[in-house]
């Protein structure tokens, strides 16, 4: 049983690796061939909100979470369940504006950017921009329609 | 088929007279019951029965996360949006089908 478990966890270590590396990668060759951090950051978004589209069914499939009745349910259910169930980690929800439509996400540790430094001359980049466009996918399919 | 589902739901959710949990489950008919299911991402799942089977939403959530997501959803080279164009996804779910308790292949 004990060996079981140390599998498992031993597996998930070595994804979340191959993963950070996999990403880097990613980001590195987008970089060499864009040479332009907007540009870069553009491409990042629209593969998120690529990747967004089809995760939000899986998220659904696998947290059989129903449809959150207002934006703060939506703010916590993004914070606790789905950044947890895909990175293992779960931000804060704060600095919530004043009309209650905006709110920030705080990673404490981004397992995207683990063993990372981010040179001078890429001031501009926004290195997790891929995160920014899987939320945004993500929740364009879900965003309230008909009824 | 899709406006009379959309108006079968609407009109359900106006009757509820309190919070409406799951919504528009099914509706019969003297020939035969027709039985739905819709995720929060708008996907319409609709599965016409004989009128022997009284629950098939638990038949849909398994379609949807264990058909759907896995064989459509994961594979980039489905559309999503365009018609389900998955040979593993057709016969997987031709197999699930006929070994739910409730199908027997005398009819068809």
């Amino acid at each position: 049983m004990s060996r079981q478990s140390n599998r498992t966890t031993d597996s998930k270590k070595m994804n979340s690796e191959l993963f950070t590396l996999t990403y880097g990668a990613l980001v590195t060759q987008l970089c060499k061939d864009y040479e332009n951090d907007e540009e870069v950051n553009k491409q990042l978004d629209k593969m998120g909100y690529n990747i967004g589209v089809r995760l939000i069914e899986d998220f659904l499939a696998r947290s059989s979470i129903g449809r959150c009745q207002d934006f703060r349910e939506t703010a916590d259910v993004i914070a606790k369940v789905a950044f947890k169930m895909y990175l293992g980690v779960t931000p804060s929800v704060t600095n919530w504006s004043p009309a209650g439509d905006e709110f920030s996400l705080i990673l404490e540790n981004n397992p995207l950017v683990d063993f990372v430094e981010l040179p001078d001359n890429h001031n501009t980049l926004i290195y997790s921009n891929l995160l920014c466009g899987v939320l945004r996918g993500a929740l364009e399919m879900v965003k309230s329609t008909l009824f | 088929m899709y406006g009379m589902l959309f108006s079968i739901r609407s009109f359900v959710s106006k009757m509820s007279p309190l919070d409406m949990k799951d919504g528009f489950l099914s509706f019969q008919t003297s020939k035969y019951r027709l039985h739905y299911y819709e995720t929060p991402s708008g996907l319409k799942f609709v599965m016409n029965t004989d009128l022997s089977v009284s629950n098939a939403r638990e038949t849909l959530q398994h379609i949807y996360s264990n058909l759907y997501v896995e064989y459509i959803v994961k594979n980039p080279v489905c559309v999503l949006g365009h018609n389900l164009d998955s040979e593993l996804f057709s016969s997987r779910l031709d197999a699930f089908i006929r070994a739910l308790p409730y199908y027997s292949p005398r009819a068809a």
